[in-house]
């Protein structure tokens, strides 16, 4: 089944502006985990906002879990597809973890030994159970947003989406959160969309898609993609240095395996040597 | 991040912790009352007295307690000089031109400081001690009748949380943009009331365009978490009126009836 699925959908913020999203076909299979890539204005964070009915698209359908987005679905389709966010404090409703993850199964209407099992099972799940009471204002970038994971997965989603989640944190909450999402996908086979710039996030995906001005540009698995390295460039994404050496070690001849981590390259090329 | 303490919830288990959210607002609110029925020193020691008993089992520590009415002192000082200077009394002490100090302005000075003291104090307390979503809780609890005239008290009680959690990183991004202006050369410290204000402008404006992005943001997330208004909503924890409420319920009937008793039975002024 499909879990998200764009069908000729076009989207503007003003009716006389550009299309950001330009007749778009995408879809999400269910239990897989991709990675959206693409640069400041690629429409990637506009995909994301039309998967759960924040943005209405101008012309096409959205569907969700087969259901196609209208107002009716609407909040059944926010049940299935969370979004977190970039700022982690700009989505956190309340002072204490606890209360912010049940924030939203609260709003679903859940009867009270229902949400505290929800918040258990989330909790656990972003590895946060040790800081059910904690105020969220004293946690770290990286905590602050697995507890926003946290309070999306309190709705039980079939598929969470991450718009830029990571743009904000450093090279270990940015770790943190990939490793949470890839436990999630592989674990609980909830479906990952991992919308970023970083392109070693896109790593551990099963398929990466690179957009540019509201297209999808380029598709694939991940190695696939980071191999096509010119065409990258033309879409103003740069392959980090150890992707370009990986590259160039093939290019050369020296069978190295794709990586964008420099201990496994080091590794690959002990191998091959 | 600079310390800010009003509106902060100080996240340790305690009596006054533990008791129900309405029970601490319906307090707070007899309270005040009683500061401002007490009409005399015996009256004010009272309430004093009550409110050391409250800090004790709330398990603040002092500092932060008194860093609370610290926001303040600026008020408290600039009121007290007024009435120093100005109070009419009889006990004259010093005289010049429009300016005299009495014995009955010095008085009434000290227990205006005092009021305004325990007021902060006792109001921090309050929000020491409970988390803005039980607060808000309470207030949306104590204000359902108001609900039957269709005022949005599930709204309100929400916007209030809400507000609450922000101070911090509103203060945060005020000394963020300061900083920034700063480097630019911006000045804030020289010149004269009116040259400061102006100053403020450029952190003001910033400061303003940020808050109504987060506010955005924030509308996303809590959209995106299904929020649609107060009227399906469940609640995870339940407001419980327990035998700790009940203790505090007569403590509190308690210290009214003495600032009362007090009031009739020891008329002296002071």
């Amino acid at each position: 089944m499909k879990a998200i699925e764009f069908t000729n959908v076009s989207f503007r913020y003003e009716d006389d502006s550009p299309f950001v999203i330009d007749k778009l076909n995408f879809s999400v299979e269910e239990g897989e985990f991709v990675a959206v890539l693409g640069h400041n204005g690629s429409g990637k964070s506009t995909l994301a906002r039309l998967s759960n009915g924040l943005l209405i698209p101008d012309a096409g359908t959205v569907s969700v879990f087969g259901v196609p987005l209208t107002d009716k679905t609407l909040f059944d389709a926010r049940k299935n597809v969370g979004v977190v966010f970039q700022n982690p404090d700009n989505q956190t409703v309340a002072t204490i973890v606890e209360d912010d993850v049940a924030f939203g199964a609260e709003n679903v209407g859940l009867p009270r030994e229902e949400i505290g099992k929800r918040i258990d099972f989330a909790l656990r799940a972003v590895g946060m159970q040790d800081y059910r009471n904690a105020t969220v204002a004293r946690l770290s970038g990286g905590q602050k947003q697995r507890i926003a994971i946290a309070g999306v997965l309190a709705l039980k989603p079939r598929a969470v989406i991450l718009d830029e989640s990571t743009a904000m944190l450093d090279p270990r909450g940015r770790r943190e959160i990939v490793d949470v999402v890839t436990r999630l996908n592989k674990e609980e086979g909830i479906t990952v969309v991992l919308i970023t710039h970083f392109m070693e996030e896109a790593l551990l995906a099963d398929r990466a898609v690179v957009m540019n001005r509201g297209e999808i540009v380029m598709q694939g698995a991940p190695a696939e993609i980071f191999e096509r390295q010119e065409e990258l460039v033309t879409y103003n994404l740069a392959l980090p240095r150890i992707g370009v050496i990986c590259n160039r070690l093939r290019a050369a001849g020296m069978p190295v395996e794709n990586t964008l981590d420099a201990e496994k390259l080091a590794e690959e090329i002990a191998r091959c040597v | 991040m600079k310390d800010v303490s009003f509106g902060q919830y100080y996240p340790v288990d305690s009596f006054v912790h533990r008791l129900d959210p309405r029970l601490k607002l319906l307090f707070l609110i007899a309270y005040i009352v009683a500061i401002f029925l007490a009409s005399n020193f015996y009256g004010l020691a009272v309430c004093a007295g009550a409110l050391i008993v409250i800090v004790v089992f709330s398990r603040i520590p002092l500092g932060k307690v008194l860093r609370a009415v610290k926001g303040v002192v600026f008020l408290v000082i600039f009121t007290a000089a007024l009435n120093i200077l100005f109070y009419n009394g009889e006990t004259v002490y010093a005289e010049w031109w429009v300016i005299t100090i009495t014995k009955e302005g010095l008085i009434f000075s000290a227990f205006l400081a005092l009021r305004l003291a325990l007021l902060v104090v006792c109001s921090s307390l309050l929000t020491y001690t409970t988390t803005p979503v039980s607060l808000t809780d309470g207030v949306e609890s104590l204000l359902t009748p108001l609900k039957w005239i269709k005022v949005p008290v599930h709204a309100l009680a929400l916007v209030m949380s809400i507000a609450l959690r922000f101070i911090p990183i509103l203060m945060d991004e005020t000394e963020r943009i300061k900083n920034a202006q700063k480097a630019r050369g911006a000045d804030f410290e020289s010149g004269n009331i009116f040259k400061r204000v102006r100053a403020m402008i450029p952190i003001l404006v910033p400061l303003l365009l940020s808050a109504f992005r987060r506010a955005d943001e924030l509308g996303d997330a809590m959209d995106a978490r299904c929020y649609t208004g107060g009227n399906k909503r469940t609640k995870y924890k339940k407001l419980r009126f327990g035998w700790r409420d009940l203790i505090a319920f007569l403590v509190g009937a308690a210290l009214i009836a003495g600032v009362v008793l007090m009031k009739i039975y020891l008329p002296a002024p002071y």
